[in-house]
């Protein structure tokens, strides 16, 4: 939960001032008060600024004298009541010097109940802290001339409270000239929201998401998106795991297909043999989109390069297995692309790379292009297509040739035909086709080609096409077009006029050299990206590969992803008429986020895979043998928080829905109220049935209230949740066959208003709220039970709309 | 949160691509398959800019001079033919079913053209009148496939490459009907989607999808639901299944987003529609049809071995015939006026034909045969004569659905296949086609008053197979509009009007008129 203030919103009536001063002095004299008492004991464990901060508190024993905050920096000391410090009893005085500038201060706020902790700044008050983020904006018309005081006043003196994690800064910057989210709009949201979009949800720790939101967003971002091989933080490995090799060894396409999965000798819980690891061998052929999905799941890799690669190689410069292009060629320009990206070339340098791949020149064919001499009319001619003479500059760039459409078709794509020659794909009877061109001069158009308007030379095609994509990412239709595809495609599809030419300024400011790396990072802290006219509908691969993310705990899921351990995406893909590397519209790219929103289809297989077959999800918590034959379960407890080891269904819910959400923007008591029966209303230990164990299935809501009406009917009185779940009930009451008035029953559908009320079927939530699910329960079956639960939970948020589709934060 | 404080504040550039509110339906319908109620258009998307020229085809001729002999010489080597001119004699006499027009007064008299003679349902309904072949047709003139996709789907030679949130001209004609549009292949593609507004006061430029269904798969289609012969507490899967549709029905009663207006527009479409198509069609599929795509259930197209295969190369497109035919039986159910079908794989850049050797086995669906395997996925049947000998009773996609409608449903559909853009008239350096902008379209039909419109060859093209200043290609002279509007009109008296405001603006090749495309 995050709060922001904004200071312009407070009506300033002086009278608040005046009752201000008052209250202010009566704030610093109890803080006084506790730091006597408190100070001593407390001081070892304190650094050294914070000693220095609790000695000027306690020597100055002036009320006037603040914590002292300095811009741009940040104060992770403790302060409270029996918080940290545990000295500031009824308050916390703080204070900064005046800038000329609007400000946002932020602080993490713990056991806050409503309206405890008020905010008074220069002696208006205008608000409540709240459990959580805060954010308090600071315009400079309200700051005094000199020096500011905010005063957190702490109503109910003597009970426990506590802030920490104070940062004072600027309230807008720019990176690229895009307007960088302020510290306010910078939380864990805002941290989930970017791993959604760019890097299919991570596998980073609630702990390390924590740490990115108090970040500066420049510098969270660059840990959080960067094209190493590994990211630690954003891909850290689970706790105890069995399959830590990625974490250091296999970043690259090749390395992860030929030499670890597809080897006998690798350490995997995937059994050896032809039609399990042997699939995986990237150079002789097998099964190419098994092993991209575990490289975007796998913990240990990353997952942002990942979430690159796959555009850049299915959708912005997509070559397609089911051409001429094979998986060797696919191999290798997957992985070219990416060292290029890896290796800090410019983004044009990157698609000469592309553009000189093997894949490409099978693709379009371009590799049997020749100029040469043509006996039956005697001169030289291109023997050639121009498929990829005219793709290299509307798919790459987005030039179309505008300007001048006949000369950009009779001048420019005829002569980038002629560029495209002397690339040839060398093959070798035992090892088939190269991976590789071989640039050669032999049936080249040596001479200098117009292009574009401008001379291109260079001896080979190697050295053309590096020297025209230098004129390419120049050209005025590029710096309008690539820019607005690579966001429309990536994170955006709603982007309108003014955002466009926003992009467009950014992308211009770089220069000559684009960073595609830069661009991406200034986007993903804009104030364009985080706001509420962003929207993105999901492919089926980002919404696919991000569940698996949110589903799977360990790499032995991740690399398992079959026999009901995980999702398996091959069968997802599969079912919804995709596959990757082998892009829907070929070199146009693969399925469009529309098209995926817009598909029955793919609503349907996602829908009944949470109904019909929610027994896959339930089965995933555990296997007797499928970790390369030993046992394997599940443990959301290790990753789910807990209160003193207990797990409380409402929070659970919650972050349930957060870690798979990214939000609580439509957590209303409708989804709760859906969700939480099935982690809460079970049927509870001690009453075991016949073959029904403990906590081994659950009630929707609908069913315990009709249990719950028919219990009324029968003149039984207490109704609580444990009397509705108890075998005696559910075997008595509401039961197969179902009257017409159980199946209406059934199938009723409940109001807001209903959920949200204090009547009978809030109080019912009420308790399924509080009610624990005993994750950390010792019983091996219990705890496994618990965990199936925690599936089906997955499996229902998977199956709503806001797993489609993402907006806002 | 508070759902609708949350919706106050939100700020959107527009109703990016509304799902709408739920389609007009008849719950009341027999069970029994309906005769079509309206008539129907079927618009058939080829994707990727097909060289209808490679199946539509001059009869040769010895002139060096004359269209016919400029069009085989610079076509050696999509119809791989050797380079001489007895070759392309050959090809002609043994590939093509030759038909001479006979239209006094027009540039197209006493022309001989050819149709492929494996297209042998298309040169039998053009033999009966019923195919209308529309010459220089024209909509994107870019030659870039997305873009002219856009304006091929939009009908507007005016849209932009990046306007995507524009209806499309079947989901206006749909509006225009008060009906429906279903698509039958895997995703609905912009052609399907709907105007904001009802008609006649249309908006073009902004989507409401409220007449779109969506129905990939008519034999698996439908949400897992409640089931009260079933014991609840038993069954995790009934009870997930009755939570989530408790949880959507209460959802719709909310102010959500509307980015989330598509999957719930799907969930209640599905269920709702899932729920009377499996109820109507609870018969087995057509055999004819089947056998279109599956290499089960069916006895046709028995391999060496006896084990039934395929008919089409592209199988996809079976499914898509028979969702067709389905959706067909349950016009009545979906209130159906409009329906959208695709079919891709024409960038033929390289490799445009490969001709098997004799001894092949030309119903083995696998055998590559370049584009050639698109035409006859589309137009092969029964018909047509064949010089060669080769069997060729086999049922493609068309003719299959053909033989299992009736007379009158037959006399209540019309067909529209059209790509975005046309290729180069001559013959690239890997023996394809690279792109062009003018081209071939088809309106076909019982309806239909079929025959040749605009100049099937026209002499002007000679001059740009070697004039480097121009792209060999066809010139367009007709514009989209042209063709389609008239098409509406068939379907609902008037609609072409509102459908395409401005086609009576639009290009038309000098002496053509669509005013009578139906009889």
């Amino acid at each position: 939960m995050a709060l922001y203030f904004k200071m312009k919103t407070i009506t300033n009536d002086g009278c608040v001032g005046s009752k201000m001063k008052f209250e202010l002095l009566v704030v610093v004299s109890l803080i006084l008060f506790c730091s006597l008492d408190t100070h001593a004991q407390q001081q070892p464990s304190k650094s050294p600024i914070a000693a220095i901060i609790m000695l000027l508190l306690d020597e100055s024993n002036d009320p006037e004298q603040p914590i002292e905050l300095m811009l741009e920096s940040t104060l992770n000391e403790q302060y409270g009541f029996r918080y940290g410090g545990g000295i500031h009893r009824d308050g916390l005085n703080i204070g900064f010097v005046t800038q000329s500038s609007d400000l946002i201060l932020c602080f993490t706020a713990i056991d806050i109940q409503p309206e405890e902790l008020s905010i008074v700044f220069n002696g208006q008050e205008f608000g409540f802290v709240v459990e959580g983020n805060n954010c308090v904006s600071l315009s400079q018309d309200l700051q005094n001339v000199g020096h500011n005081t905010l005063v957190l006043r702490h109503n109910n003196p003597g009970s426990r409270w506590g802030v920490t994690g104070f940062r004072l800064v600027l309230d807008s910057q720019e990176v690229l000239g895009l307007p960088t989210v302020n510290a306010s709009q910078w939380n864990a949201s805002a941290v989930r929201k970017v791993l959604k979009i760019f890097a299919f949800g991570g596998h980073a720790t609630d702990q390390q998401i924590d740490v990115w939101a108090s970040q500066r967003p420049n510098d969270a971002i660059v840990e959080m998106l960067n094209f190493s091989q590994h990211n630690a933080l954003l891909s850290p490995l689970a706790d105890g795991e069995r399959y830590s090799e990625p974490a250091t060894m296999f970043g690259t396409f090749r390395e992860f297909a030929h030499d670890y999965l597809s080897q006998s000798s690798s350490n995997l819980p995937i059994p050896i043999g032809p039609y399990s690891r042997g699939r995986f061998n990237g150079s002789l052929g097998g099964d190419h989109q098994g092993v991209f999905v575990r490289m975007a799941t796998v913990r240990g890799l990353n997952p942002f390069r990942q979430r690159i690669g796959l555009w850049e190689t299915n959708y912005h410069l997509a070559v397609n297995l089911g051409t001429a292009v094979e998986y060797k060629q696919m191999t290798r320009f997957y992985d070219q692309v990416m060292e290029a990206h890896e290796s800090g070339l410019s983004y044009q340098q990157v698609m000469a790379t592309a553009a000189k791949s093997a894949a490409v020149a099978l693709q379009y064919g371009h590799r049997s292009n020749q100029w040469r001499y043509d006996p039956n009319t005697g001169v030289f001619r291109c023997f050639c297509n121009d498929d990829f003479a005219r793709e290299i500059h509307q798919l790459y760039f987005g030039i179309f040739g505008v300007a001048d459409p006949d000369a950009h078709e009779n001048i420019t794509i005829r002569n980038t035909s002629k560029l495209l020659t002397g690339m040839n794909l060398d093959y070798s009877p035992t090892t088939g086709l190269a991976d590789e061109i071989r640039f050669s001069t032999q049936f080249h158009h040596t001479e200098p080609l117009q292009i574009l308007g401008e001379t291109i030379d260079g001896a080979t095609a190697s050295e053309k096409i590096d020297n025209l994509f230098e004129y390419s990412m120049q050209h005025p239709e590029s710096l309008e077009s690539l820019p607005i595809k690579i966001i429309a495609s990536l994170a955006d599809d709603n982007l309108n006029e003014e955002k466009s030419n926003q992009l467009r300024r950014a992308w211009a400011l770089m220069g000559r050299d684009k960073d595609f790396l830069a661009f991406i990072r200034a986007y993903a802290i804009s104030t364009l990206f985080h706001s509420e006219s962003q929207r993105k509908y999901l492919t089926s691969f980002e919404r696919a590969i991000y569940q698996q993310n949110k589903i799977t705990l360990d790499n032995t899921e991740a690399l398992l992803q079959t026999d009901n351990i995980a999702l398996d995406l091959t069968s997802v893909f599969t079912g919804e008429d995709l596959q990757i590397f082998y892009p829907s519209h070929n070199v146009f790219g693969g399925q469009t986020a529309l098209e995926a929103a817009n598909s029955a289809k793919v609503f349907q297989r996602n829908f009944n895979a949470a109904s019909r077959n929610i027994i896959d999800f339930t089965r995933g918590a555990s296997c007797s043998d499928c970790d390369f034959g030993q046992p394997w379960q599940k443990d959301w407890g290790a990753v789910i928080p807990n209160k003193d080891g207990r797990y409380v269904v409402d929070d659970v819910a919650e972050w349930l829905w957060i870690h798979i959400i990214g939000n609580l923007d439509n957590y209303t008591e409708l989804e709760r109220a859906h969700l939480i029966p099935i982690i809460g209303a079970l049927n509870p230990a001690g009453h075991e049935y016949n073959e029904f164990r403990a906590y081994d299935r659950h009630f929707d809501l609908a069913q315990l209230l009709c249990i719950r009406a028919e219990r009324i009917l029968d003149g039984e009185t207490d109704n609580g949740l444990q009397d509705l779940v108890s075998p005696d009930s559910w075997r008595n009451y509401c039961v197969h066959p179902y009257t017409a008035a159980e199946r209406a029953s059934l199938t009723r559908s409940l109001s807001l208003a209903e959920l949200g009320s204090s009547g009978h079927v809030g109080e019912l939530l009420r308790q399924i709220g509080e009610a624990e699910i005993p994750l950390a329960h010792a019983n091996d079956e219990i705890r496994l039970e618990a965990n199936r639960r925690i599936q089906e939970a997955v499996a229902f948020i998977f199956s709503t709309p806001f797993m489609f589709a993402e907006e806002k934060q | 949160m508070n759902r609708r404080d949350f919706l106050k504040n939100s700020i959107y550039t527009s109703l990016l691509y509304g799902a709408g509110g739920l389609p007009s339906f008849v719950p009341q319908a027999s069970a029994a398959p309906a005769p079509l109620q309206n008539n129907l258009l079927v618009n058939v998307t080829l994707d990727g800019g097909p060289d209808c020229r490679h199946f539509i085809v001059p009869e040769y001729d010895s002139d060096t001079s004359s269209f016919a002999y400029q069009y085989w010489s610079n076509r050696t080597r999509t119809h791989r033919t050797g380079d001489n001119p007895a070759a392309w004699a050959e090809r002609w006499s043994q590939y093509y079913y030759p038909i001479t027009i006979d239209s006094p007064g027009t540039p197209n008299h006493n022309v001989t053209f050819g149709i492929w003679n494996e297209a042998g349902w298309l040169i039998d309904m053009f033999e009966q009148g019923n195919v209308a072949i529309i010459c220089n047709a024209v909509g994107g003139l870019n030659r870039a496939h997305d873009h002219s996709t856009l304006i091929l789907n939009q009908g507007d030679l005016t849209a932009g490459s990046q306007d995507f949130e524009h209806s499309g001209w079947g989901g206006r004609l749909a509006r225009v009907a008060n009906s429906n549009i279903v698509s039958v292949s895997r995703a609905p593609s912009g052609f399907c989607f709907g105007p904001s507004g009802n008609s006649p006061t249309l908006d073009h430029y902004h989507i409401d999808n409220r007449d779109l269904l969506s129905i990939p798969d008519t034999r698996a289609v439908g949400l897992h639901g409640f089931d009260p012969e079933i014991e609840q507490y038993t069954s995790s899967s009934q009870r997930m299944a009755r939570s989530l549709a408790g949880y959507y029905d209460s959802l719709r009663a909310q102010q959500v987003s509307d980015l989330y207006d598509k999957a719930q527009s799907h969930e209640q479409k599905i269920r709702l529609f899932g729920d009377l198509i499996n109820e109507r069609i609870d018969f087995a599929e057509n055999e004819f049809i089947r056998a279109l795509y599956s290499n089960s259930g069916h006895g046709i197209n028995l391999d060496q071995g006896g084990t039934p295969r395929r008919i089409l190369n592209f199988g996809q497109f079976g499914r898509e015939i028979r969702n067709l035919a389905d959706c067909i039986a349950c016009n009545d159910l979906l209130n159906m006026r409009v329906a959208s079908m695709a079919y891709g794989n024409w960038d033929s850049h390289a490799e445009q034909t490969v001709i098997p050797d004799g001894s092949s086995d030309f119903n083995d669906p696998e055998l590559e045969r370049g584009i050639e395997n698109n035409v006859k996925d589309l137009f092969g049947g029964p018909y047509g004569t064949l010089s060669n000998g080769r069997p060729n009773d086999l049922h493609s996609g068309f003719s299959a659905l053909w033989q299992s409608l009736s007379q009158s449903d037959k006399d209540r559909m019309v067909i529209t296949l059209a790509g975005e853009f046309g290729r180069q008239i001559k013959d690239n350096g890997d023996n394809g086609t690279d792109h062009g902008s003018g081209n071939i379209m088809f309106v076909i039909g019982e309806a239909v008053n079929g025959g040749v419109y605009g100049e099937m060859f026209p002499e002007a093209e000679i001059d740009r197979y070697e004039n480097g200043g121009f792209t060999p290609e066809i010139t367009g002279l007709t514009q989209i509009d042209r063709i389609f509007a008239p098409v509406c009109d068939w379907v609902v008296p008037g609609a072409g009007d509102i459908v395409f405001p401005n086609h009576a603006n639009a290009d038309l090749e000098a002496g053509v008129s669509l005013d009578n495309l139906f009889a």
